[in-house]
């Protein structure tokens, strides 16, 4: 049986030579020969997770799976860096969701269909929204998870944060040496936060109950209205006349910013964080 | 105005940054993003058909994409090119005796490249290089670029041989039709498939016979062939010939004309040692490179046009054809070999049967140093200059550049002129053992042979300067026409009197002249 995984894995990989100059060796294996720190690689999970279908239904749900992912290699719209931690819902349906909950040709183009569409649209977006597929129960509510993803962005109305202590997000999770500085908000609950070094921009989505980093990304310009005038006062953002934050061991501070949504952020120049308070 | 006043005044929803999505924030609100999300997912690029997953081609692509992502195929698959020989950008120079550049931003290898941009520009490239080097497998890939299929284009490739006749590569009258024909218009010719491919391969054609070169040349230079008073048309084509021998050597000589007629030469390049696993992974998948070609960078018809097109509309700038029509009057320039100005020229001397060789360096003064006409023994043709600001223009396409720079002219010139130019070696600039080794490698003497037409002009900056400045007028009455003259005159003088008379004075000298005939007319009348 598992022959016939590794020949239709062959026969995968040699029509995609025929059909792209770019076709990554080093991202096609990460799909169907190398195995993660803590997992076999897609192919052999998928192939294993196909096990009760008839044969023919598992031959045709495991082509169409190579098939998207040969097109997702060859058009290099995922590469070998999606492997550990994908970018975009494309790379994460391909390397996780499909494999572990296995689905038909149809279902499979569909889902590349609203994956190539949101980035397409709205690439920033694709990058937070990917990451929050841990929340998804089933692969058949990705049209409603996606819109709900992205209300949630957009959600202008003051929610308060599960915890209300502030929190220190370190940006060192995403890259050794960002250097978190200038802040600007996208909508009112995804900010950009700028590299000082390279002017590189991390989106950070800030929900009540989790953050995502994501990126770099190229994101859009900010909103005027979203802009509010903010400053510090010692350990304290102010709003106005205000004190509407207290972030503790912020000793240099450099950037900070409020949003509507009702959480403030802030930067400091000797830090590698960033402050996040309700 | 409340805390909660001031937190949420940005909360109109028609501010969200939702462009991409088609939709405001009302519409967000009101619930049309579900319509978004559906439309992608029915008219996206993905479907299934009879069980298996399909995908519709990316929208119209852009050529030079394309034709960019053609070059890294090949370097990196098809022939292994580590040495990029075009190369753009400052970079930093190591070493103190010997010296190389590294670091430089932009860089590709011309035996790759060219061929690409001749395929897009339609042109006639001719590949020499020793036996083994890869020639005709670089042709028949561009073949396979251009659209047609490997089993065509191996049909189509035309084989020198000594015993290669008219019929051969041309076709011949169908045997019963000939029999038949009472009037040579009731012959008919039974043409050669490949005279009308868009891509056309003559492999070694130094060892076509001279009398077969010859209708190759109507071929190439008229882009018809003519047998019984049929005509057959070659069309747009993009054409690569291959030559063992770079001094077009071979089984005959090559005749002249249709040396004049190939655009640019490419060198093949020699033996890589990254070659050798390339070899080992051919072996392993018994294919070769030209069967292995993968869809995505192979062109239509259309796309091949639109390229052309998008090439021709790059703009040269006057600085760019100033330059080539400056290093192509340094060229022509002779002192000896004539006493009238008008005839200083290469071509004076090839009509009386001299060579530059036998005037040069005993009669001229000139420093052959700093002087390029000593080292050339004939001057460019206009077609040499042509082709030379296709390739350029074609260059400047593929760099992503607005319009075509010195650098690009650069660059090209030494490919566009390989064939061209005949070393003078018996000019004084050979003596010196630095300068001799570039009787041996052309490419290097041809790029350096323009820097120096390029100082020598610089050093002449400001009356060419005055020059340009007189040539650009245009007197409206012949008060103004008179002061013109008069210009020109002190001008023209100026340069004789004070001036060693050398191609570039030469040049302006006939300019200035060229002014003063122009509106001399006008000048004279009271």
């Amino acid at each position: 049986m598992t022959s016939e995984r590794d020949h239709a894995i062959a026969a995968a990989v040699a029509r995609g030579r025929r059909q792209y100059a770019r076709l990554s060796e080093d991202a096609l294996s990460s799909f169907t020969s190398r195995p993660t720190a803590t997992q076999p690689p897609p192919a052999h999970r998928l192939w294993e997770a196909l096990t009760p279908f008839p044969g023919e239904v598992r031959r045709q749900r495991f082509e169409a799976w190579l098939a998207a992912v040969v097109e997702a290699v060859g058009q290099g719209l995922v590469g070998v860096e999606d492997a550990g931690s994908p970018r975009g819902l494309l790379a994460r349906l391909l390397h996780q969701s499909i494999p572990r909950e296995p689905t038909s040709p149809a279902r499979i183009a569909e889902l590349w269909n609203i994956a190539e569409g949101l980035r397409s649209s709205v690439a920033w977006m694709d990058a937070i929204v990917s990451r929050t597929l841990d929340e998804l129960s089933s692969l058949d509510d990705l049209e409603a998870h996606v819109a709900q993803q992205i209300r949630a962005l957009c959600d202008p109305s003051a929610r308060p944060l599960d915890r209300l202590h502030p929190m220190i997000l370190d940006c060192r999770s995403h890259r050794d040496d960002f250097l978190p500085g200038r802040l600007r908000l996208i909508t009112p609950r995804v900010a950009a936060v700028a590299d000082r070094l390279t002017g590189a921009e991390l989106a950070l989505a800030v929900f009540p109950h989790r953050t995502i980093f994501a990126g770099p990304v190229e994101l859009p310009a900010s909103a005027e209205t979203l802009l509010l005038e903010t400053s510090f006062e010692g350990y304290c953002v102010r709003l106005g006349e205000r004190r509407v934050a207290w972030m503790p061991m912020l000793h240099a501070p450099h950037a900070s910013l409020a949003s509507p949504a009702g959480f403030v952020l802030a930067t400091c120049y000797d830090s590698q964080r960033v402050w996040l308070a309700q | 105005m409340t805390r909660d006043d001031e937190m949420t005044r940005a909360a109109s929803p028609a501010d969200l940054a939702l462009e991409g999505l088609a939709l405001d924030g009302e519409g967000l609100a009101a619930g049309r993003l579900e319509g978004v999300i559906a439309g992608w997912r029915q008219r996206g690029r993905a479907s299934a058909e009879e069980g298996a997953l399909r995908f519709a081609p990316v929208r119209a692509e852009n050529a030079r994409t394309k034709l960019l992502r053609a070059y890294e195929w090949i370097v990196e698959h098809a022939i292994l090119c580590e040495t990029p020989d075009m190369r753009f950008g400052a970079e930093r120079t190591l070493g103190r005796n010997r010296t190389l550049g590294v670091g430089s931003p932009e860089a590709y290898a011309s035996y790759v490249l060219l061929p690409l941009l001749t395929l897009v520009t339609g042109q006639r490239l001719l590949i020499v290089g020793a036996p083994g080097r890869g020639k005709t497998t670089l042709a028949t890939l561009m073949a396979l670029l251009g659209g047609a299929p490997l089993s065509e284009v191996r049909r189509n490739t035309q084989h020198g041989h000594p015993q290669l006749t008219l019929a051969d590569l041309l076709g011949a009258p169908l045997p019963g039709n000939l029999v038949r024909a009472r009037e040579p218009e009731q012959v008919r010719v039974a043409w050669r498939s490949w005279l009308t491919q868009r891509v056309k391969i003559v492999d070694e054609y130094n060892r076509i016979p001279t009398k077969t070169q010859s209708a190759l040349l109507s071929l190439m230079a008229e882009g018809y062939a003519e047998q019984f008073g049929q005509v057959v048309h070659s069309g747009t084509s993009a054409w690569y010939l291959t030559a063992n021998d770079d001094l077009g050597g071979g089984t005959f000589q090559v005749i002249d004309a249709l040396k004049d007629r190939l655009d640019a030469v490419v060198r093949a390049v020699p033996f890589e040692g990254a070659r050798v696993t390339l070899l080992g992974e051919r072996i392993a998948q018994d294919r070769r490179p030209e069967e292995q070609i993968p869809d995505d960078i192979r062109f239509d018809e259309g796309l091949l046009e639109a390229a052309a097109g998008e090439i021709r509309a790059v703009p040269i700038p006057a600085e760019v054809t100033s330059a080539l029509a400056t290093f192509a009057a340094q060229l022509e320039f002779c002192l000896r070999a004539s006493t009238d100005l008008e005839r200083m020229t290469k071509d004076t001397l090839r009509l009386a049967g001299r060579r530059i060789g036998q005037v040069c360096n005993e009669d001229c003064p000139l420093d052959k140093r700093e002087h390029a006409c000593s080292q050339v023994e004939t001057g460019i043709s206009t077609r040499a200059m042509t082709a030379a600001l296709r390739y350029a223009q074609a260059l400047a396409w593929c760099r992503g550049r607005e319009g075509v720079d010195l650098g690009d002219l650069r660059a090209v010139l030494p490919w566009v002129l390989h064939e061209r130019l005949a070393p003078n070696a018996h000019s004084g600039f050979f003596a010196a053992e630095d300068e001799r080794v570039l009787l041996s490698d052309r490419v290097g003497w041809i790029a350096r042979l323009f820097d120096l037409a390029c100082e020598r002009v610089d050093a002449h900056g400001q009356e060419r300067a005055r020059v340009d400045a007189l040539r650009a007028r245009a007197p409206t009455s012949p008060a103004e026409a008179r002061a013109l003259l008069r210009e020109v005159e002190t001008s023209i003088t100026r340069l004789l009197d004070h001036h060693e008379l050398d191609g570039v004075v030469h040049e302006d000298l006939m300019r200035l002249r060229a002014v003063h005939h122009r509106w001399r007319a006008l000048g004279a009348r009271s």
